[in-house]
């Protein structure tokens, strides 16, 4: 009985973890790319378009006259065990969300996709990329003290290179040199036009150098941000308290910002109706469509930028390094229909692995349409040369992912493929996934605004492990160009290469959800300019937001 | 005397080290690398090797085991792999909110099971005995998320009385502490009261039938006393045994009512230190738990003894 009540905990927080790290996958990727957002090749699907206001994660509530102090209550999707040493983990939506109160980052990307310097006063390139200037604001301090100066921004930004989780990313970066107090020099190996887009994520997070220093700085965050950390009992609760000295005057407004993890999301938005919750985080699409219909509840809805989810072919072994297979369930796929069975249509059925709003979106990228008979053609083509088709779909111990394997299963086997789905813990569904010990698998993945942030899943094929020269030649494209033009023309190839080579098979972009009580003002972070960051990728700021006391 | 204290003591240290071993073979035998779960996807071979290294799963297993045991007699669980705290300081911190919730909802299950039980015996084929069958029957076949998220919704959400969610330290609010105990603890007290109210009103009808109870009858004792000296000292030895096992399986086995509730109890890190393959976490719990378990069952084993004297060490008479 014993091992029943904890296999039992294992199948149900296996579930929640599993989409956690696959989100946290897609924690440095917040950063958008102001050439693309309004042209016309980013014309949105019908269900985004309708909702344009929302889906670009902006709170359409401004308080008039913001009240200061209070306590506010946020319900947290997943804890963060491993701390806020930002360059050492992957810090996904919840870690973010404390991060933010916690840290600055360099820069911030607005909602119209707008990059704009904000703990740094500017961050600049020269001509051909190869050198990045970073000057800080100056006059701010951490919260230990210290000021927040040229010395700082090394350490962490060194601290990123020499970082297993930015390593493969940050290779190009060949130093970091201290100009004077405020001012910091980044010289590339070779050019990378977008190293900013990077510093606008985690990635930009500035950490005081005695948290970085410190044997237990991760669970003891220190850096300038709008509130200082108070206390953290692991799984229960983190508080923040009102930074009184912060460089950005009159803000922030709330006294105190308590953060709790509720990875069951039925308990969360239970929480948040009984009023034990003031905003919650959510990217369930069952719990969106339940909280679109809740008294006294707003969400701010966000489909910018967002992760796609996909089914993830080994392109290392048959049948899946076979381009006919992977294309026959491609066409094998109704799409929309498996959106409508598994997720309440509130996902946007996804054509790449670029949503609306980012670079390299096509409204067709020309991924081959749904048609069973032609598909059915293919696989007994194979199965002649070949051999029969049998695939394991491996996937983890997530409902909502067993209930897609079930219904893909379904309309497979209609083409003469036998699929058998395996379902296993996240842990060994990771390890596994990167040694390509698996026929097929799902993901979520590539969430964020710039194909470069996707380098290191692409070059190579990390991710699939499918050999593509082209994807790599034009994932170098997009990292050197300086021409947003040329740029831009690069991305929509590698999206039409991915769907010419059928290398995933996209399935939905992720929707994500701040779900506020009335009492709750504006979760946007505003500029003077009208421009504003509001949700994205299931976090925001908390700098502005007040309470209606 | 001391030396069937020392032979029951050396039994319990050989069954707590049993279940260290199984549970430090299980865990090595299953799939899935603790330094890539740290890692993520992005990590490359080199990174994995170092954390590996930093974590000591370098080192040949029988070392690996040696070394946990050897802190482990000195009280150094030590250091979680996903967390980065001391194991000895998360289990300190987690055990008394579990104990406290379980300890609780046995209290309520049994202050309502022992009359409940009793009653019902005695007034056995009748109408309440009847409809308490019925409503264990339903609480039995109630999966325990179930019916919290069916109390959450009455009592937290439309009604509002009472948290969805949340521990609330004592230290921190005597009364916002109880108010957050009250849903967790009925939530895990109910099927309890059912399956003890059942347990013992089938020992007790038992009982009933014996013929001293009929003398007691004949002299005139009240049914009160009959019931409760007469018929529940001798009918309580099931149940005690019982609640032994269930405490210890809740200690490590609440973590559906953890979840449900957002509480910080032991079940919780422990799924969360099998999931993350944090062998040293999962190690310190379960150490923690095997010690409860073989101590209530000791415990449980005395309390029997003293209720019937008949009763040999092994449970049996």
């Amino acid at each position: 009985m014993y091992f029943t009540a904890l296999l039992a905990g294992v199948l149900l927080l296996s579930a929640c973890s599993a989409d956690d790290a696959s989100s946290e996958d897609a924690a440095d990727s917040d950063v958008a790319d102001p050439t693309v957002v309004g042209s016309d090749e980013t014309t949105t699907t019908a269900q985004s378009a309708g909702e344009a206001e929302t889906s670009a994660g902006i709170d359409e509530v401004q308080p008039a006259q913001p009240v200061a102090g209070g306590e506010l209550v946020y319900g947290l999707e997943a804890e963060s065990p491993q701390g806020f040493n930002v360059a050492a983990w992957f810090c996904g939506p919840s870690c973010r969300m404390v991060a933010k109160s916690v840290f600055d980052p360099l820069l911030v990307v607005t909602s119209s996709g707008t990059m704009k310097p904000y703990l740094a006063e500017s961050v600049v390139p020269n001509s051909d990329a190869t050198e990045w200037t970073i000057t800080a604001r100056s006059g701010v301090l951490f919260h230990d003290g210290t000021a927040f100066d040229a010395e700082a921004i090394k350490a962490n930004l060194e601290a990123r290179t020499a970082s297993p989780i930015y390593a493969d990313a940050f290779a190009n970066v060949e130093s970091v040199t201290v100009v004077d107090e405020l001012e910091v020099l980044v010289t590339m190996k070779a050019p990378w036009s977008v190293y900013d887009r990077w510093l606008a994520g985690p990635a930009g997070y500035m950490m005081a150098p005695s948290m970085m220093a410190a044997e237990d700085g991760a669970n003891n965050p220190v850096g300038t941000g709008p509130f200082i950390f108070g206390e953290w009992v692991l799984d229960d609760r983190l508080t923040v308290e009102k930074n009184g000295s912060y460089w950005q005057e009159g803000l922030p407004y709330l006294d105190k910002v308590t953060f709790r993890p509720i990875p069951d999301g039925i308990a969360r938005v239970a929480s948040l109706r009984a009023g034990d919750l003031d905003v919650m985080q959510t990217d369930q699409d069952e719990l969106i469509a339940e909280l679109r219909g809740v008294d006294g509840v707003r969400t701010v809805e966000s489909q910018l930028f967002g992760e796609s989810n996909f089914y993830n072919f080994n392109s290392t072994r048959p049948p899946f390094d076979d381009i006919r297979v992977r294309r026959a369930l491609v066409m094998a796929t109704d799409v929309d229909q498996l959106n409508e069975l598994r997720g309440f249509g509130v996902s946007l059925v996804a054509n790449g692995p670029f949503p609306p709003g980012t670079l390299g979106y096509l409204e067709n990228p020309g991924v081959p349409s749904f048609d069973p008979d032609a598909a059915a053609e293919l696989i007994a083509e194979y199965e002649a040369e070949v051999g029969e088709v049998v695939i394991s779909l491996m996937t983890t111990q997530s409902p909502s992912l067993l209930k897609n394997a079930q219904i893909v299963q379904e309309m497979w086997r209609t083409v003469g493929v036998d699929v058998e789905i395996e379902q296993v813990e996240f842990t060994e569904f990771i390890s596994r996934d990167v040694t390509y010990d698996f026929d097929l698998d799902d993901g979520r993945l590539f969430g964020g605004n710039d194909p470069d942030l996707q380098y290191r899943w692409w070059i190579g094929g990390q991710v699939g492990g499918f050999t593509d020269p082209e994807i790599d030649r034009l994932v170098g494209v997009v990292r050197a160009a300086t021409d947003p033009a040329v740029r831009k023309t690069a991305a929509e190839d590698i999206n039409r290469r991915f769907a010419e080579q059928s290398h995933y098979l996209f399935t939905s972009w992720t929707v994500w959800v701040a779900a506020a009580t009335d009492e709750v003002g504006t979760l946007n972070l505003s500029f003077d300019d009208g421009e504003v960051v509001g949700v994205v990728l299931g976090d925001h700021f908390l700098t502005e937001t007040s309470l209606n006391l | 005397v001391t030396v069937l204290v020392a032979l029951r003591v050396g039994r319990i240290a050989s069954v707590i080290l049993a279940v260290t071993i199984v549970t430090f073979l299980l865990m090595r035998a299953l799939p899935g690398d603790p330094a890539q779960a740290l890692l993520g996807r992005g990590a490359s071979p080199a990174d994995l090797e170092e954390v590996r290294a930093d974590l000591g799963l370098d080192s040949p297993p029988i070392q690996q085991y040696g070394n946990w045991l050897w802190g482990a007699v000195r009280g150094d669980l030590g250091t979680s792999y996903r967390t980065g705290r001391s194991v000895t300081g998360l289990v300190v911190e987690r055990a008394p909110v579990t104990l406290e919730l379980v300890a609780l909802s046995q209290v309520l299950a049994l202050m309502v099971a022992v009359p409940l039980g009793l009653w019902t015996a005695h007034r056995s084929g009748r109408r309440l005995d009847k409809a308490t069958r019925a409503v264990s029957m339903g609480l039995y076949s109630l999966p325990g998320f179930a019916l919290g998220t069916l109390l959450v919704q009455v009592f937290a959400v439309r009604l509002q009385w009472l948290p969805a969610s949340g521990f609330v330290p004592w230290s921190d609010s005597p009364a916002g502490h109880l108010r957050a105990m009250v849903l967790p603890v009925l939530t895990l007290a109910a099927w309890q009261a059912a399956m003890y109210t059942q347990l013992l009103r089938s020992d007790a009808a038992n009982i009933l039938n014996e013929e001293y109870i009929e003398t007691a009858r004949f002299k005139g004792l009240s049914t009160r006393r009959i019931l409760f000296v007469h018929t529940l000292k001798p009918g309580s030895l099931s149940l005690i045994n019982m609640v032994a096992v269930n405490v210890g399986v809740l200690i490590g086995g609440a973590v559906l009512i953890e979840v449900l509730f957002a509480w910080p109890g032991l079940g919780r890190l422990m799924v969360d230190a099998i999931a993350a393959r944090d062998l040293m976490l999962v190690q310190g719990g379960v150490l923690v738990t095997a010690v409860a378990f073989v101590l209530l069952n000791a415990l449980a084993d005395v309390l029997t003894r003293r209720v019937d004297p008949r009763v040999q060490g092994n449970g049996s008479r």
